[in-house]
């Protein structure tokens, strides 16, 4: 019997727990295609992760790298679906396709001003720190004194963090370059984190929300909402009860000078950024919290306002999936629209077409939620396979490789990300850091040729 | 509804209690911990996860014959009935034994039939019912050394004397992580809290290893990082400043030792000044190990398979006895003793047997007991004739001895070979007859491998679980039956009913007045025995014919055992800079081969089993996490990936056995994820094994590290080497 063939679309966490379930089964042999529209896999773990988060990203060398050098995987890297190479065409090369492609967006606010210079989605600042290559080059300005981010989940405290944390602290990790240099020009002194409701609505975890107080030469303050009781934090559940500890820990360490701040200000919601052609002021409600039909306590927005001077916004309220042309989307979730994995259109399910991930789910969870997820879409996909509901593709391994050559003829295949890989951990290992990361995607492309050779040159002393 | 049933795991030494949940068609549903157990003993992820093992559909039901000739790696099998196999396997061994004589047929006794009571004691009867003394186990792979030491140092080969954890102020393990591995040859549950303890009461723990192995904690003690296989030279070293802080108990050594000029003379070639750069730590770390042992109140030392393994094992074990003797740390409590068991005896050794082979002749104990021929020579002996058949008792020599390629084609040339197992595992994959023998919930059974080894003494009973499924039989039954066909006496003749263990596990009951019913009455179907005054062992377990500890047996240096270490002394101090030596790692997620076919344990980097090597030594061969290595021996030569492990200190390489299922076509977890076998870089032949022990050397190798190419790797238009490719991937 030949193979089952299937193509995975993302080589981020989504992708890689997807192609981990289709290799350990038994039931039918596999060929995978994993494209990837960057000349290096990884996705969010190599360019989401916080590099002062090294232990997050130990998953790649304990689990993804295995898949990733499976025989039975393919990388196609440099390729793009949607540019490069159309939906309809791929679901005609293959008896399967999963779509692992993640949020390309973010949740926007249409705030009046939101579009002057110095005004971020929090995900750009990420993917630049992190030398994602389509970020690198964007302008940060780092030279006003405080800096806003929006919304208080992990993503905010990670910013906050690389924003104040001694720059020395990072010269030790795998953050890119130019990052490091800006954050050594960074004239930051504050980083006011703001959420519309109230502290013990706060969506950081303990976690994130611990390690700040492990910062050195950084305070943590606490403004607009008071801590709560010991009677009223009786009845919140362990998960808030502990933050609340943190923060009063933390809010009662005395301030000093020389130090940096995180300041947490709760109950206020962004109205209007302003400034002279670029962010100056960012002018906030002061809210109070409101149950709603189903109990929830939501903000509301009162009369009074406040300003604070900043010239550096970033707004953290959620990634979003973005549309793929000739697949069904649903607008609300920014998710391609499913059912349990498989793609639906219309409530028809489309034939040999899952999704897994954040554009499955909508963007929640962390890397390890993509473990179940991916199982229920692959589950699906082989389940559609043997009732035979998976159309049959005509074409052989051979003939998709040269059509995919015909339209993208500068790819990246496993061993030229491999020659890039090796070059930042030779060169991470000169500086004492885990790798400096090649930023800039001609540079990627020159690395990840994939001459066989560029992986293959033997060091001296090996030998020996 | 489900009905709680007691049992015990039977994977490791510790034989920890459990509880199986069996539902309403008495089958077992869920293994749990037995929390509420005399013992304290907490089963671990690998005894609760059986059931994966007892319902693995790869598992073997009716015999198995080879269509095909062994020279194809594949087998071709077809199922037949027991009378079948047992009559054909019955003639073909008769005939051997008739025309070669019964050495013709050897007998390998594996690590899995020591749990296994009934086979345990069975094997032996086989052996000497056939006649044969072609006999081979995996004790020559992990502790003759200690069977023979003990032997030569207290008279009697199962002295072996215990450390005690539970009241000991100062604690030294060596070449053993018992938080991974539990204890070996020491069956101790529930370990790290115990070890944990040592420190609350104001008492120290020390690990010796090349890795700062996972037992090591700040709760616990730290580990001195040893150069691989340099051992015996840092406990002489020990001893060596032991003596000159005056700290000899000369009271006891007068009461009970003799020959101890010979211990003394040993020392003095080994002061620390000499050791501390082939082993690798240093003068002031050696004397404060010395002065903890000399002036704790009490002592206790413990040395296991790391040891064992790594060529010296008899002199490393002679010298942690010393230290507890000279220390009066023997039969001290909080020092070592020997705990009581259900059979409460030490026989005395002394006796002995030749083996007249083509390779030698060979003095061993008579009755052998456990030790064996050198596993190191299986091939010579095959290649030259004196074994025409060999039988395995739950064994897989091709994974677990050295030198794979010496032993498969030696395989290849036997008229007979046949293999007693759960699987069709690689090394029965070359057998003419694969036998179902019954997992461990299907067998009624008793903890008798821990019989006078256990910190807390109990004897635990289990009824089978399930009644044996399809047609695997009992490891009893099999070799009784198998002695019936072959026309030889047999135990099934008394006593022909098939599947009644009871009469077996009565007799060995018997010995501590106990029996099946007193136990099945007993609360966890377990007793727990008395404990003796620590000083017992002096009473119970000195054999030699005057009562004394030989401090310095003349058998080693007859068998030339101190010119051998001085050799390798000199081998050491002369090793390159630079030199990696490898050593075994054992991993939370496999033990041997045996559950190698567990999905849940062959996940990630489960899947394969990598060279881990520190970032010191992977910078200076340009190594980074995940590249193909190459990892030669003199020996062999494997292909795998790199994984960096700062634990291991730098010259000190690590991987785990039991891996290299690439022909483990009965295996399809285990085929799919084969990873490599260490053992092809391990050796064999002729002056291989450890004198008088017969002990392999399976750790503390030399090899070279060298990154390779992947095969094929991904690039367009490649073929796939799906063999090459998977051994790394």
């Amino acid at each position: 019997m030949t193979a089952l063939r299937v193509a995975v679309v993302g080589s981020g966490p989504a992708g890689l727990y997807a192609i981990e379930h289709l290799l350990a089964q038994h039931h039918v042999a596999v060929e995978v295609d994993l494209y990837e529209r960057l000349p290096t896999p990884w996705g969010l773990v190599r360019s989401g992760v916080a590099p002062d988060h090294p232990d997050k990203k130990r998953v790649i060398d304990r689990q993804f790298d295995f898949q990733l050098k499976d025989a039975r995987v393919r990388f196609i890297g440099n390729v793009e679906i949607g540019r490069d190479i159309q939906h309809a065409e791929l679901a005609q090369w293959y008896d399967g396709v999963i779509y692992a492609v993640g949020a390309a967006s973010d949740t926007r606010m249409d705030l009046p001003g939101d579009r002057l210079p110095g005004c971020w989605a929090a995900r750009q600042f990420v993917a630049y720190y992190n030398g994602h290559p389509d970020f690198s080059h964007l302008p940060f300005d780092l030279s006003c004194e405080r800096a806003v981010i929006v919304g208080n989940g992990n993503v905010a405290l990670d910013v906050a963090r690389i924003l104040t944390m001694p720059v020395a602290d990072l010269e030790r990790t795998d953050i890119a370059d130019h990052a490091l240099r800006a954050l050594r020009r960074s004239r930051i002194r504050e980083v006011v984190i703001l959420g519309r409701r109230g502290l013990l609505q706060s969506a950081f975890h303990n976690p994130e929300l611990e390690e700040l107080g492990h910062l050195d030469g950084v305070d943590v303050v606490i403004e607009g909402d008071a801590l709560p009781s010991d009677a009223t934090l009786a009845q919140e559940d362990w998960d808030t009860r502990r933050k609340v500890v943190t923060l009063r820990r933390l809010a009662a360490r005395p301030l000093a000078s020389g130090h940096k701040r995180i300041v947490f200000r709760f109950l206020g919601s962004p109205v209007e950024v302003t400034g002279a052609g670029k962010v100056e002021r960012l002018r906030f409600s002061v809210n109070r919290l409101e149950r709603d039909g189903q109990g929830q306590w939501r903000a509301q927005a009162t009369q009074n306002e406040s300003l604070l001077e900043t010239g550096l916004i970033l707004r953290a309220v959620g990634y979003r999936g973005t549309p793929l042309p000739g697949l069904p989307f649903d607008e609300r979730r920014g998710v391609i629209r499913n059912r349990e994995g498989r793609v639906v259109d219309n409530d028809q399910m489309v034939p040999g077409v899952y999704v897994t991930g954040w554009i499955k789910r909508g963007c929640q969870g962390i890397i390890g939620s993509n473990r179940k997820c991916a199982h229920e879409t692959v589950s699906a996909l082989l389940e559609d396979f043997n009732v035979g509901r998976l159309p049959k593709s005509a074409l052989a391994t051979a003939e998709v490789s040269a059509l995919i050559d015909a339209r993208q003829p500068a790819q990246v295949p496993l061993g030229g990300w491999l020659a890039i890989d090796r070059y930042e951990r030779d060169a991470g290992r000169a500086q004492d850091r885990p790798r400096v990361k090649i930023t800039n995607l001609p540079a990627l492309m020159l690395m990840g040729k994939g001459a066989p050779s560029a992986a293959a040159s033997t060091p001296p002393g090996v030998n020996g | 509804m489900t009905n709680p049933v007691h049992t015990f795991c039977r994977i490791c030494e510790p034989e920890c209690p459990l509880v199986v949940d069996v539902d309403g068609a008495g089958r077992a549903i869920r293994l749990r911990p037995d929390f509420e157990h005399p013992c304290g003993g907490i089963a671990c992820h690998k005894g609760l996860s059986f059931l994966d093992v007892h319902n693995d559909p790869d598992r073997l039901n009716w015999p198995l014959k080879r269509q095909n000739s062994r020279s194809e790696a594949r087998g071709q099998f077809e199922e037949t009935d027991w009378d079948t196999a047992m009559a054909e396997m019955g003639a073909k061994m008769g005939a051997l034994r008739e025309r070669y004589g019964p050495n013709s047929i050897a007998f390998y006794m594996s690590n899995p039939a020591a749990f296994n009571a009934t086979a345990l004691l069975m094997s032996t009867r086989f052996q000497d019912i056939v006649g044969t003394q072609m006999r081979f186990s995996a004790t020559t792979l992990d502790m003759s050394n200690k069977i023979y030491g003990a032997g030569a140092i207290y008279g009697s080969s199962s002295a072996f004397m215990v450390p005690d954890i539970y009241n000991t102020d100062y604690l030294l393990v060596l070449g053993s992580n018992p938080k991974v591995s539990r204890w070996t040859i020491f069956s101790a549950p529930n370990d790290m809290d115990v070890v944990k303890r040592i420190q609350d009461r104001g008492g120290q723990v020390r690990f010796v290893n090349p890795r700062k192995i996972e037992s090591s904690t700040v709760e616990t003690g730290q580990t001195l990082r040893i150069k691989p296989g340099a051992d015996a030279y840092f406990l002489a070293a020990v001893l060596h400043e032991i003596e000159r802080l005056h700290g000899f108990d000369e009271e006891v050594l007068t009461r009970w030792g003799k020959n101890v000029e010979g211990l003394r003379q040993f020392i003095h070639r080994y002061p620390p000044e000499r050791v501390t750069r082939a082993i690798g730590i240093d003068v002031d770390t050696i004397r404060e190990v010395a002065t903890g042992l000399r002036t704790a109140k009490s002592a206790s030392i413990y040395m296991s398979t790391g040891l064992n393994q790594s060529r010296q094992g008899i002199l490393c074990y002679w010298l942690v006895e010393m230290i507890s003797l000279v220390t009066g740390n023997l039969g001290r409590k909080g020092g070592s003793y020997k705990p009581p068991g259900l059979i409460n005896f030490c026989p005395p050794a002394g006796a002995t047997q030749q083996v007249e082979t083509s390779m030698g002749t060979f003095e061993m104990p008579a009755p052998f007991g456990h030790l064996a021929l050198p596993m190191t020579l299986l091939p010579d002996l095959i290649d030259n004739g004196d074994i025409r058949a060999l039988i395995f008792l739950g064994g897989n020599p091709l994974l677990s001895a050295g030198g794979e390629e010496k032993l498969r084609s030696a395989f290849e040339k036997l008229e007979l070979m046949v293999s007693i197992d759960l699987y069709r595992n690689a090394s029965a994959e070359l057998c003419d007859y694969v036998l179902p023998a019954t997992d461990w919930l299907e067998r009624p059974d008793i903890n008798l491998l821990g019989n006078g080894m256990q910190a807390i003494p109990y004897v635990h009973y289990t009824d089978a679980i399930e009644p044996p499924a399809a047609g695997r039989r009992n490891e009893w039954w099999i070799l009784s039956r198998l002695l019936q066909a072959m026309g030889l006496p047999s135990p099934l003749d008394a006593q022909p009913e098939p599947l009644d263990d009871a009469a077996l596990l009565n007799g060995i009951l018997a010995a501590g007045a106990l029996s099946i019913d007193a136990l099945r009455q007993a609360p966890h179907q377990s007793v727990v025995l008395a404990q003796e005054p620590r000083d017992a062992l002096f009473e119970r377990c000195l054999q030699h014919p005057d009562k004394k500890i030989d401090c310095c047996p003349e058998a080693f240096s007859k068998a030339g055992l101190f010119e051998r270490c001085d050799t390798l002394f000199d081998e050491l101090e002369n090793e390159p800079p630079g030199t990696l030596r490898l050593i075994t790692l054992r991993t939370t997620h496999m033990h041997n081969s045996w559950l190698s076919n567990t999905e849940r344990f062959r996940h990630g980097k489960h899947a394969v089993n990598p060279l881990n090597i520190c970032e010191h030594d992977a910078a200076v061969l340009g190594l980074h996490e995940g590249d193909a290595v190459r990892v030669s021996s003199r020996y062999g030569a494997i292909e795998t990936r790199v994984l960096i492990n700062d634990d291991l200190r730098p010259g000190a390489v690590a991987m785990s056995h039991g891996y290299g299922h690439q022909a483990s076509y009965g295996l399809k977890v285990a085929s799919a994820k084969p990873g490599v076998n260490y053992n092809r870089l391990t050796p064999s032949g002729p002056g291989i094994s450890e004198p008088l022990s017969n002990m392999s050397w399976l750790t503390a190798l030399p090899v070279k590290v060298e990154r390779v190419e992947h095969a094929g790797f991904g690039f367009r238009g490649d073929a796939h080497d799906v063999q090459a490719e998977q051994t790394i991937g």
